[in-house]
């Protein structure tokens, strides 16, 4: 049906929450919690467009079936079989974003048709609604499979049994999180079988101002930043000046404006009484490239940490630089398959290894790291405009890279 | 710096439901006063108004806004309109739209017009007054759209009479009841608005959508949200950190002929360049329990319930069709379905007019089954029905002819 998803989903959830704190209170069950988050997530997506609900539903069956394979490998095949199963279902789970990432146009418009023709056939009272739908690619992708890869993994490695189908897609149509985050856990959204009638007051509380917060960050503060940066820029016939204050305002809005919709899915789950983890930890106040990551898109950077940092050695001492070099990477690959994503990967891999490295070197000499407030803004600064010089890269095409970047050297 | 949770754990979560109602009532007082102090009054309205919406010089004013500005409507205190008009709403998507008008028949040299302005430049006063039509027009606007443009011309009190497009592929037909819009959830807000909206629009119209528009009512700074947010946004500029403009990317899938089945394209042979258009005509679901025909019911007791002349007219089609005998029967159920649902819910003030379908189609230049490149004789019917079913005086201009080539 249309209109700013990112934004109508999680407002929907909210409006919708009324409801399902009506039948909480009549019926104080978790069951009754999951069946309305679940049924409010799939209208989520129906609302966006109702052709990707039947594609998103065909999805989390094949990751019903694929969990009880994971629970086969790990409890009761052994040595190559179980490994090969558990690497066929890793790679079948992250294909439609990797099929997603390299071929867009192509697999867009495979997607549009198959699951438009599939709704026109099946539910022909629903056309009209699917014919004004706005967007066509499949939103939230990129989260949902790594929702869905953390809950196999975690069922292979056996810290989970697999989940009930009901309970699978309470976790799948989560609604404050399918569109923009965080990347949530299912131990974070479980509840236990009985509820008290209603949430805690100071639940409702926190996250009424969770969610206030992320409106003011989005609709004003961040609106106001982007304005300003396509102010500065004049439409790419700005100066040296000019183009540097339009970076630090674009950074300063994409930050806003992603830590501001985080709030909101946070708040929107808070007044439920269900705590998800924080995805933003002030990470332009952070005074190095690890910390940054450490306190940016935390979700994703948790994710990466148990599944790609770990598994490579990252806690060892001689694999550590590669670890760390890899997960940046795959942070990067994340945001989409292309040359921008690789020089994004490099040059923000380069500066977490080069920063672990003299790190290292510090504490092999015995060297005090100077934290006086004048360093530490120094610091932050730095970090900032580090940060600020990467945003860029996640928009542009590639033939524009070089000029954009000249307009940062004066004179150029 | 802004991701403020330790403060809000520290001074939030140990609220007691008393604190946390007196906290959201406080909110709601000081958002309210805010809104009453800073963004009351008229500023940045003219924002969202389509191009040209108000020429006084030909006394048509575009009454719907930009598509994306969810207001919906121009309020008529913003279209210096004279004390003494006389108001003549014409609610219709395109097929009032004269599009490659060939020389000759150029509306003072223009090819590109709405039969709005001819019949502006032709009807100089009705009942004595001087004619002013309100056009209510966008491109694309289908019969979930068009009820907005109803409610609204019923209850202006600055509009006397009301014109209807009847538009023949579209009114009944459930495939696309909307053009894609922010406006959809306005009805929710307008007056008039019937319970039978409130259960067709939640079809189209998400819970966030809804909310906006109830609050739109109470928040000058929600209601006017598209036009503080253009008013602070450079148009036509690129924004950062783009150098050239992205090519638009539009997947075909999107188009809703793709999607209809090959059976549905058959047409008698001197409809073959029609076929495409007379498929989706021919789709519709003529029966009362459709969607359009439910949007219809409304359009009917609305205008009913205001009293005012109503003229509701099927657009003409063109007069290859008149030897289709498949499609001038399938215009005819239409017709009967059309005057079954006046006939229930309407009143004295409603008049249909079913002929216009065919009986012009000779003085026509159809570009399509729904466009025209000339509609002179439309403009000329109308106005003789406006005098024969709704009693209406008009008087006519003298002058030279609207068509010469020449620019006004």
């Amino acid at each position: 049906m249309g209109g700013n998803a990112n934004f109508g989903i999680i407002v929907d959830f909210v409006v919708l929450s009324t409801i399902v704190l009506a039948l909480r209170a009549i019926f104080p069950r978790a069951i009754t919690v999951y069946v309305s988050i679940a049924v409010i997530g799939a209208y989520a997506i129906y609302s966006v467009a109702p052709r990707m609900l039947p594609a998103y539903l065909f999805f989390w069956v094949i990751i019903y079936l694929f969990q009880w394979s994971m629970h086969l490998a790990a409890t009761r095949l052994n040595g190559w079989v179980s490994r090969i199963l558990t690497t066929v279902v890793i790679l079948a789970t992250l294909s439609p974003m990797v099929i997603w990432k390299f071929w867009q146009g192509p697999f867009m418009d495979w997607f549009s048709r198959t699951f438009a023709l599939l709704l026109w056939h099946t539910f022909p009272q629903v056309i009209a609604a699917d014919a004004i739908a706005s967007i066509l690619a499949p939103i939230g992708l990129s989260f949902m499979i790594f929702r869905a890869l953390d809950l196999l993994i975690k069922v292979r490695l056996g810290l989970l049994k697999p989940i009930a189908p009901l309970e699978l897609l309470y976790y799948a149509f989560f609604a404050p999180v399918l569109a923009v985050g965080p990347i949530i856990e299912y131990e974070e959204v479980r509840l236990p079988r009985k509820l008290s009638r209603l949430p805690a007051p100071g639940d409702v509380a926190v996250g009424v101002f969770r969610i206030s917060l992320g409106v003011s960050k989005v609709m004003i503060l961040a609106a106001l930043l982007s304005r300003g940066a396509d102010a500065f820029w004049k439409g790419g016939q700005t100066g040296f000046v000019g183009a540097w204050a339009a970076l630090w305002l674009f950074s300063l809005y994409f930050y806003i404006n992603f830590s501001g919709y985080s709030d909101m899915a946070i708040g929107a789950s808070r007044i439920h009484g269900i705590k998800l983890k924080e995805n933003f930890n002030n990470p332009f106040l952070k005074t190095n490239p690890q910390a940054f990551w450490a306190a940016w898109h935390m979700s994703l950077t948790r994710w990466v940490q148990r599944y790609v940092f770990i598994p490579l050695g990252g806690m060892r001492k001689n694999k550590q630089y590669f670890a760390a070099f890899m997960t940046i990477m795959a942070i990067a690959f994340w945001h989409g398959i292309s040359y921008n994503m690789l020089i994004f990967g490099l040059y923000q891999g380069g500066l977490v290894v080069a920063h672990r490295w003299l790190l290292n070197k510090r504490l092999a000499s015995h060297t005090q790291e100077n934290k006086t407030l004048p360093v530490s803004a120094f610091k932050s600064f730095g970090i900032f405009t580090s940060q600020a010089l990467a945003f860029p890269l996640l928009t542009i095409p590639l033939s524009d890279i070089p000029s954009f970047y000249a307009h940062l050297i004066p004179g150029m | 710096m802004l991701d403020l949770w330790k403060f809000a754990e520290r001074n939030f979560s140990r609220t007691s439901w008393s604190g946390l109602a007196l906290g959201l009532v406080t909110a709601l007082v000081f958002l309210f006063a805010t809104d009453r102090l800073l963004f009351s009054g008229n500023a940045h309205l003219q924002v969202g108004m389509q191009k040209n919406a108000v020429r006084p010089d030909e006394r048509v004013v575009k009454v719907w806004r930009d598509r994306q500005d969810p207001r919906g409507f121009v309020q008529s205190s913003l279209l210096k309109l004279p004390e003494n008009q006389f108001g003549l709403a014409w609610i219709s998507s395109s097929p009032i739209s004269i599009r490659q008008a060939p020389p000759g028949h150029r509306f003072f040299g223009r090819a590109a017009y709405e039969l709005t302005e001819v019949m502006a430049a032709q009807v100089k006063r009705i009942n004595g007054k001087p004619l002013w039509i309100h056009e209510y027009m966008i491109q694309g606007a289908r019969t979930g759209d068009e009820r907005r443009a109803v409610l609204h011309a019923a209850s202006d009190p600055s509009v006397d009479a009301i014109l209807m497009t009847m538009n023949p592929p579209w009114l009944f037909n459930d495939w696309l009841q909307y053009t894609k819009s922010n406006q959809r959830a306005s009805i929710f807000a307008m007056k008039g608005s019937r319970f039978g909206d409130f259960l067709q629009g939640l079809k189209f119209v998400r819970p966030s959508w809804i909310l906006e528009a109830k609050l739109s009512r109470y928040f000058s700074f929600v209601r006017n949200r598209y036009a503080f947010n253009r008013a602070v946004q450079k148009a036509n500029r690129l924004p950062f950190p783009l150098m050239h403009k992205p090519e638009a990317k539009k997947s075909k899938y999107i188009n809703l002929n793709y999607f209809y089945p090959g059976k549905y394209f058959r047409a008698p042979k001197n409809m073959e360049k029609y076929k495409g258009y007379r498929a989706t005509l021919m789709k519709q679901t003529l029966s009362e329990k459709g969607q359009g025909s439910k949007f219809f019911k409304l359009d009917i007791q609305t205008l009913a319930e205001s009293g005012k002349p109503v003229l509701l007219y099927i657009s003409p089609l063109p007069k290859e069709m008149r030897t289709d005998k498949e499609g001038v029967a399938y215009m005819q159920a239409y017709a009967d379905l059309a005057k079954k649902i006046i006939k229930k819910y309407g009143g004295p003030n409603i008049h249909i007019a079913t002929d216009t379908a065919f009986s012009i189609s000779d003085k026509l230049i159809h570009k399509d089954i729904v466009h025209m490149h000339y509609g002179q004789a439309l403009v000329d019917k109308l106005e003789t029905l406006m005098v024969t079913d709704l009693n209406l005086k008009v008087e006519k201009a003298g002058g030279p002819s609207v068509y010469e080539s020449k620019k006004r």
